[in-house]
């Protein structure tokens, strides 16, 4: 029996592994047990200020919030749709410079700043997008890695006068002030981003995504308008990092040249790699575990690019599914031995 | 004004040669195995470092330095092809997020072994010559010499030694390439060290110039991406000729607007030709 080619099988293939991940019916969180891993997660989450009120401990979990959206909006276009973004950073670091420097400079309402960070975030994906979603190959990874590239110079060296360099941009105004307001604001805001992004990919957008990256091809051949298609993945992707961006400048109250490294773009990756790319919600644990352990622990934060990028190679080589694809790891082990022990039989 | 525009010329011609050197790495690499190596811009961080320690730290001539360090760095793209790029050279994707990540391990690494304050390497010769007018280093005219003539003698070699008859071949056709007998899988390894010691050579040549530090390869790998992607991937002859027009642009930028705005100058060099003809200066249209 030889694997079935063509048409048929890849949108089998495509809802099948739908399926594995949970995404079989639409909008549905999946299975039971699942189900009731976010309800604990949630409740967790809800109490975690009055069980353990320490400010060092809700700061790294408000981090871990921020990173959790940042983490997610760079599946839906790299592990969803197969666009690979090298400088996802850029989103994060030029909404959160625009929020930093009209909140400072130009005196906007803190709220009005968040909205031009947010905008400027999305207007770049759409100027990054548009020259390279036409084309095939490597360029869209050229062109994103180039981008981010470029705002890093200009922000450590060519407009350093309004970017503040090393030292920053100092005094940005917040939302609310204190850890337990901010932690709650951070929470309530990563549960409704990742569930937006949760449920545009399950949906049949999410279904069309999938295909993009099996096959763009056949996905076209489908009558699929892919461009239009990867442009959506694009904007949102740019638009739900640049939320992350201005939440972390408004909370942070500093933005440095470190929100626009590639040191940053990487960590996307890393926590990608570590959940599951491609499952939205395989980034947003990998985001949670890494920025607790290494901020958890400040030791680890002089080897934290280290074994971040040790973590993306070995996971690359040996375990590319992530955490989230342990479970069917195992599911076809089980499968091969059954199917071992039939041809065993006969 | 006439002679100081040529005289930037030349300075620009003088770095840009060093630029296609360090891209053309990128671009055999790239013909030869259709694979992106991030970890380039690393492999130009290891040569520089490799020189500095031999001829820094342990007294060596810095011509002895600079061969040695670009033999290791060949060796060293080797084992880094078998370890990492075989088991998963088809699949695109990973290559470029695993590629760039072991820049990271290896900047890292070196980060933790020569720690990560400036270093800088001595002339190797000192004095000036006059061009036009203007003076330019002695140190950069010998180092341009010696990037044209290694792109020559990779020219030569391509065109008439067995391996650069044999590479040319897996780049032209894999499978037709494996039917005639050649070794695919060992000339995509030599290929892969061959690019690695290009970069390597380009960084022995320019660490007389510039500064060495842990991260100084971000900036020559993006450069050289624009480089390859304006000249028309896979192109030899597109590499070299835009990594001098870039370096003319950068020093023309330099001067006549703001030196800090030519950094700038290849990426939007790039954007222009993806927007206008994505295939390049040099390539062939699809």
């Amino acid at each position: 029996m030889g694997k079935p080619t063509g048409q048929a099988s890849l949108t089998e293939e495509v809802e099948r592994d739908g399926r594995m991940l949970g995404l079989g019916r639409l909008g549905k969180l999946g299975t039971t047990s699942r189900k009731f891993a976010v309800v604990v997660f949630l409740l967790l989450a809800t109490i975690i200020p009055f069980i353990a009120p320490s400010v060092y401990l809700l700061h790294v979990l408000i981090l871990a919030h921020i990173f959790v959206i940042y983490a997610a909006s760079w599946d839906i276009l790299t592990g969803y749709t197969g666009q690979l973004n090298l400088g996802h950073a850029m989103f994060f670091g030029l909404s959160a410079y625009v929020v930093a420097i009209t909140n400072t400079m130009l005196k906007t309402p803190l709220f009005l700043s968040v909205l031009m960070g947010i905008t400027s975030a999305l207007v770049l994906s759409l100027t990054v997008g548009l020259p390279c979603l036409r084309l095939r190959g490597p360029y869209l990874a050229i062109t994103t890695f180039s981008f981010s590239w470029v705002l890093f110079l200009l922000a450590s060296s060519a407009m350093i006068w309004l970017s503040g360099g090393e030292e920053g941009v100092r005094g940005v105004k917040t939302f609310v002030i204190g850890s337990i307001p901010n932690y709650y604001l951070s929470l309530i805001l990563m549960i409704i981003s990742v569930y937006i992004l949760y449920r545009i990919a399950s949906s049949e957008t999410g279904l069309i995504l999938k295909a993009i990256k099996e096959d763009e091809d056949a996905a076209m051949a489908c009558g699929i308008d892919t461009t239009r298609y990867k442009l959506l993945a694009f904007v949102l992707s740019g638009t739900f990092a640049g939320i992350a961006g201005a939440f972390y400048a408004q909370y942070m109250r500093i933005v440095t040249v470190d929100v626009v490294a590639l040191e940053l773009s990487a960590s996307a990756i890393a926590f990608s790699l570590v959940g599951g790319i491609g499952t939205i919600i395989g980034p947003a644990m990998g985001a949670y575990i890494l920025t607790i352990l290494f901020e958890g622990f400040a030791w680890l934060a002089d080897y934290r690019v280290f074994i971040y990028n040790l973590i993306i190679v070995s996971f690359v080589l040996f375990l590319p599914g992530g955490l989230m694809s342990l479970r069917d790891l195992l599911k076809r082990k089980e499968e091969v031995e059954k199917v071992k022990e039939e041809v065993g039989r006969t | 004004m006439i002679e100081t525009l040529l005289n930037l010329t030349v300075s620009g011609i003088l770095i840009g040669g060093l630029y296609a050197l360090a891209a053309l790495g990128l671009t055999i690499v790239l013909g030869v195995m259709r694979v992106i190596n991030v970890s380039h811009g690393a492999f130009y961080t290891l040569g520089a470092y490799f020189t500095f320690l031999f001829s820094v730290m342990l007294g060596m001539n810095y011509i002895a330095a600079f061969i040695l360090s670009a033999l290791i760095v060949f060796a060293v793209g080797v084992v880094y092809e078998r370890a990492i790029i075989k088991p998963i050279r088809k699949e695109e994707l990973n290559v470029l997020i695993l590629t760039f990540a072991a820049a990271f391990v290896i900047e890292e690494i070196v980060k933790f072994t020569f720690g990560p304050r400036y270093r800088n390497i001595p002339p190797y010769l000192s004095g000036t010559v006059t061009f036009f007018g203007g003076s330019v280093d002695v140190q950069r005219v010998f180092s341009f010499v010696i990037a044209i003539a290694i792109v020559a003698l990779l020219i030569l070699a391509l065109r008439f030694t067995k391996v650069g008859k044999a590479m040319r071949m897996v780049a032209e056709d894999e499978e037709v390439a494996g039917i005639l007998g050649i070794n695919v899988d060992r000339i995509q390894m030599v290929s892969f060290g061959f690019g690695a010691m290009l970069a390597a050579a380009a960084a022995a040549l320019l660490s007389p110039i510039y500064l060495l530090y842990p991260a100084m390869g971000w900036d020559p790998l993006l450069k050289a991406f624009a480089i390859v992607i304006f000249g028309g991937m896979g192109s030899i002859t597109g590499t070299v000729l835009t990594g001098i027009i870039f370096g003319v642009a950068e020093v023309l930028t330099g001067y006549y607007i703001s030196p800090t705005w030519k950094t700038v100058v290849p990426f939007i060099l790039l954007i222009l030709i993806i927007s206008i003809k994505p295939t390049g200066l040099f390539g062939e249209e699809e």
